[in-house]
Parts: structure tokens; sequence; C-alpha cells
């Protein structure tokens, strides 16, 4: 499932409070791309996919929705200047989320089916020669089985995911 | 003592299948299976439903081959509300083969580059490690750039026509949804955002080369690994040539003698039969008139270069021409060239797909038709991977009441499991310590003919590959894991 909104519009991330696991907060120029991982036809795991949905209204913003990550999405990602990554996560963080900021890490296992965000970058790097600015939400989950509701764990984790999103508020040069 | 090998699951496939290979006392091979321990069940579930759902509901049998499964289905739609093949409006005739054509450029460039390169890249006993698209990416830069934006080319087509990549919807009964807009059709041609469709083109010529090269330093590996004698089906157009869409059924045996003489599709089960097997999901399709034993065929890339007369696009007919004469044969039974034929239907796609983005008509807004209803709809298509049957009967109600599917894979099944026990005979038999490149070696003979399993019998497929070897009480000797 795609939802792509058309923009090359020069945005930065505003400097409002610490990342979570990562101290580094920086003004980013560049077009961004917020990618949910997961499927929602299995409770908690739609967590990726529910955050796209929350933030679907924002313009600034490309929006794409994953199952898993392939190796299509180094071609894809080589376009943005920043990236991030949004999927459930099976550890239990105190916080109910995780914000991490992703390296390229060319770790191949023998499949080839689904990749993580680390191996998509390397790629990104190794094909094209560059990678973005990437960051990796992981908000804990704890229901996985097919056709359940999310969890209340995973509901309060989205919405503190989306509080820290929204406070480090993403805003167009033009509108600076 | 003798022993049974299991591969669980067969890898680099789509879906989910098993290889059990049972030796004598000497380590003979005595007998394989490959199993197919999937069930979907489509048939079935889809019955009680309104019969306009069906392309939609249908093409989530799979994720590589939806397009395929929601024309067939599409086709066999149309028939219910009237309306054949050929009346519907030429711009919705255009717009489905567009999507069939770019459906099938990235599903053979995503099987070529993703799934079989590792194997003809790094040898089929290279470490398991090395078995994947990321470590052709490391080493073949330029080739596995190609091969994601020649994938990507073809999903921008679906995209642009049925809405995503996956799972879109572009077929309505009698018809499409959209047409393209000028700027989608130019999207594809200026080159602007992404390389164009001349570049695809020579892309698709450039790894022609690549195979034809390759053939020439492993000829006896690709001219006998997997190879044995079968029959061909798969679909030509009235004057004999390679027809993907629309057209009459053709079958020859291994020798090149008619055995379905160019029958319209709508008469297929006067024609076709199934059997089953107890250890397999997956049904066994065949001739009625050669019996189960002698009328099953091969479908898929090399079954449609070997019963076409030509290929109706200049650079395709030019590469079918030299497939032929560079293998030596009147009739290609060699597995592994099932390669080979594939990259030269991607070529003939490319070439297709170039036609019709010069064609206006693909811009036009005449897309639907109308027709007197009936009760019963067939459609078949030739999908990437063969010959592809959709069958429903509906009541008066427009309500689904018998749903026949034979799928690509299905119609392969004997012919994969013939292959198996070739390559299990050669490879493995006697041969005492069995290694896993061996067991990769029956994996690479099933990948010949990119399987999809999920679609053949209607999971989403776990990926470890697990070998298993037992003895002759079936008691578990040993278990190797990668």
């Amino acid at each position: 499932m795609i939802m792509k909104k058309t923009s090359s519009m020069k945005s930065v991330i505003r400097s409002g409070q610490q990342l979570l696991a990562d101290p580094e907060t920086l003004v980013i120029p560049g077009s961004i791309l917020i990618v949910g991982i997961g499927n929602s036809g299995r409770a908690d795991d739609g967590l990726g996919w529910e955050f796209i949905n929350k933030i679907s209204n924002r313009e600034e913003f490309d929006l794409e929705y994953r199952y898993q990550l392939q190796v299509e999405d180094a071609e894809l990602i080589a376009s943005y200047e920043q990236v991030w990554f949004v999927d459930a996560s099976h550890e239990q963080y105190p916080d109910g989320l995780r914000v991490s900021k992703v390296k390229p890490i060319g770790n191949f296992t023998y499949t080839s089916h689904q990749l993580s965000p680390e191996v998509v970058l390397f790629l990104c790097q190794d094909l094209f020669g560059k990678f973005p600015d990437t960051r990796l939400i992981g908000i804990s989950g704890e229901n996985w089985n097919l056709g359940e509701p999310m969890s209340d764990l995973a509901k309060n984790g989205l919405k503190k995911a989306l509080e820290f999103f929204n406070q480090h508020q993403i805003i167009t040069l033009n509108e600076r | 003592m003798s022993r049974k090998i299991t591969i669980d699951p067969v890898t680099r496939v789509e879906g989910h299948g098993r290889v059990t290979i049972h030796l004598d006392d000497h380590g003979k091979v005595k007998k394989t299976y490959f199993h197919i321990v999937e069930f979907r069940g489509f048939e079935r579930f889809i019955q009680g439903h309104p019969y306009w759902e069906a392309p939609v509901l249908v093409q989530r049998l799979c994720g590589i081959c939806p397009v395929s499964h929601h024309l067939a289905a599409a086709k066999a739609i149309d028939q219910l509300i009237g309306i054949d093949p050929y009346d519907l409006s030429t711009p919705a005739q255009k717009l489905r083969r567009l999507l069939h054509y770019g459906q099938i450029f990235q599903s053979h460039a995503l099987h070529f580059f993703y799934l079989a390169s590792p194997d003809l890249l790094f040898g089929v006993d290279a470490p398991v490690l090395k078995r994947n698209v990321m470590a052709v990416a490391l080493e073949n830069k330029e080739l596995a750039k190609k091969g994601i934006l020649m994938r990507k080319f073809g999903q921008e087509i679906i995209k642009a026509i049925a809405g995503k990549k996956i799972h879109g919807i572009a077929c309505v009964p009698g018809g499409v949804f959209k047409n393209l807009t000028l700027g989608e059709r130019d999207y594809f041609l200026n080159g602007k955002e992404i390389p164009n469709i001349d570049t695809m083109i020579n892309w698709s010529l450039e790894i022609i080369q690549f195979m034809k090269e390759y053939h020439i330093k492993h000829k006896l590996f690709m001219d006998t690994f997997g190879s044995h004698p079968s029959g061909h089906l798969g679909m030509v157009s009235g004057n004999g040539n390679m027809e993907l869409y629309h057209g009459a059924l053709r079958a020859i045996d291994h020798e090149g003698n008619v055995t379905l003489n160019d029958v319209p599709t709508d008469d297929y089960e006067k024609y076709f039969s199934e059997h089953v097997e107890r250890w397999s999901y997956m049904k066994f399709p065949y001739l009625k008139a050669m019996g189960y034993d002698n009328g099953w065929n091969r479908v898929g890339p090399l079954a449609r270069m070997n019963i076409c007369d030509q290929i109706p696009t200049p650079l395709a007919e030019r590469e079918r021409q030299q497939f032929f004469e560079l293998s030596g044969v009147k009739v290609n039974n060699h597995t592994m060239h099932t390669h080979w034929a594939r990259l030269i239907e991607i070529l003939h796609c490319a070439e297709l797909i170039k036609e019709l983005l010069d064609s206006p008509d693909i811009l036009e807004r005449d897309l639907v038709r109308e027709g007197k209803p009936r009760n019963e709809g067939i459609g078949i298509i030739e999908a990437p991977r063969g010959t592809l049957m959709h069958h429903y009967q509906i009541d008066d109600r427009g309500m689904i009441i018998r749903c026949n599917l034979i799928v690509s894979t299905t119609h392969n099944n004997e012919a994969m499991n013939q292959t198996v026990h070739k390559v299990a005979n050669d490879v493995i038999s006697e041969q005492g310590e069995i290694t896993e490149g061996m067991l990769n070696q029956v994996e690479v003979a099933i990948r010949a003919y990119d399987p999809c399993l999920s679609c053949a019998t209607q999971a989403l497929g776990k990926m470890p590959l697990k070998m298993e070897i037992y003895d002759h009480e079936e008691n578990l000797l040993n278990e190797i894991s990668n």
C-alpha cells in the first residue's frame, strides 16, 4: 500500500526536544520520507501503518506503507535527504518507544524477502553512492495475532510516538 | 541403509514447498517428491460472493502476480456480462495489455535479478550467505541497479493503470476503470524521472547478451542440468505468433508434434483434466486425450518459445531465432534455458510496452462496454509463469456458485517433479555424504520454473532451509538448517 505525496519542498527539523535514544537533534534540509512498516491485519504489527495514517494530512512529507523492506527500497530512499522508519517492536521499552539513528550495516542473511533498515541504507550507499539521514522509531507491542485489535500498550506507545514526532515539528523552509 | 532427505522449505521461490528424496540401502535415489504444503482454498471460499468482486478478491492469491489473477478473472467476468475479449473497446484492450506486459516485465525482472542471478553468478554450490541479491549488489553493482530499476519500471506501469503496485484495481466488468493521462504516459517516455522505455529495451538486450555469453561459458551445465523431455503448452494468436493476453491454446510434445491444436480458450474443459496425489496440495493438470502419464506439459517462458511460430516484435523475434540456433535443438527441453527464454520475454514485453505507450488510444476515455448477461465466464491468459485459467459460474442473482482455477505453477507440477528427480539422480545418487550444496542444486532446478506456490494452492512462505535425513524406519538421523 502506498500513499505518496509529491513533495520536493525543503524541510527542516526544528530542534525541540532531545531524541529519546539519540541526543543528536539537527536542522536537516531536504525532502523527507516516512515509511510505516508492518501489517494492520496482525494487531500491534500494524503500529507502523497506523502511525502513517495519523500523519496522513501532513503535506510536507512523502509517506509509504510497507509489509517489509526490500531491495528496491534502497533506490527509493536514495532520493531523500531524510527518512524515518516506523515499526512495531517486540522489545519492551521503558517509554513505550525508542528512537534511534540508523547507520548502514551490511549484515546480510540468506533471505532477501525482508531487510533491516540498516541493510537498506547499506545497499543505498553501495549502489547509489549516498544515503539519507535516517531514524527508526520502534514502538513496543505485545499482541501479534491475526485479526485482533491493537493492545493498550501499543496504543499508548503510538500516542507517545506521535507526540514525540509532533514535538520535533517538521516545517518547510518556506514557512520558516 | 535407506534414507529419506527432506528440503523444507524450498527457498527463493514464491510460497512454501518441500522436497523429499528417498534413498535405498546403497544411497541411490529411489523416488522424489516436490510437495506443496500450503493451502489457500480460493476456489471454495469465493463461492457466494457477487461476481464483480472476483477480480479484486482473487488477486489476493499472491503478492507477486496479482495483476495476472486480476486480468484472468476480469476476462471471465467480462463474459458474465456478455462481453467477449474482442468486444472490449480499443482503449480498454490496450490498457489491459499494457498492464499485463508491465506485470510480466516486473515479475520476470524480479525473478532473474533477485532470485535466479545468484545461482548463475556465484554457482550452484556457492556459500549460503552469498545466494541472494545483496551479494549480487555488492559484486555486480550495475547489474543490480538495472535489475532494481527494471522491476521498478514494470511496477510503475502497474501503478499508473491500477493505482498501486500491488493489489491495485484496473479492470471493471466490460472494461477498465481509467485511461492514462498525458503526464502519466510521458513519465515512461521522457526519461526525466525514471529511465525510459528505450532504456528498458536496451537493458533487456544487454542482459540477453549476458545470458548468451553465460551459455557459451557454461554450455554443459545449461544444456544438461535438469533437462528432460516434456510437453509444452501456451497461447498463440491466429497466425501462430506468441500471444500473452488472448488467443488459442496450443501444445506440442517434446519433439514438436502438436498435441493440442489451437483450440479456443472457452473450450479448455474439453481438453484438460486434473489428477490428485495425496502427498501434495497441488493438482496435476494433463491433456485428457493423452492421459495423466503422457499428457502433462511445461508452461511459461520456455514452453512459449517452443510452441509459437514467431514472436511479433522484431528484437525479441531475432533473439528467439538465435535462442534455437545456439541451443541447437528444434524443441528446447533444457530446463535451465527457461532463464534465457524469460529474458527474451522481458525484451518482448518492453517492445510491446513501447508500442502501446506510443498509441494515442491509451489516452482515450471509451473504456467500458455492456452486453447480455450469462451464467458462465472463462478467462485465460499467459501469466509470467505460464497459462493461467479462471472459470466462474454464477446463479441468477450474480453470486458465484463454482470457481475453477488452474494456475501456471500447477501446470508445471509434474514437470517440476520430473526435474527434481533428474537432478537428485544426477547429483545425489550414490554420492555418500550429502552436502548442502548438493541439495541447493535441487532448488536451483526448481527455481528455473519460477514457481508461485501460493498461487498454485490457493501463506506467506517461511524461508529457512531445513534438511532432514531419515533412516529406512523413518528415524531422524540428522538435521541441518541454515
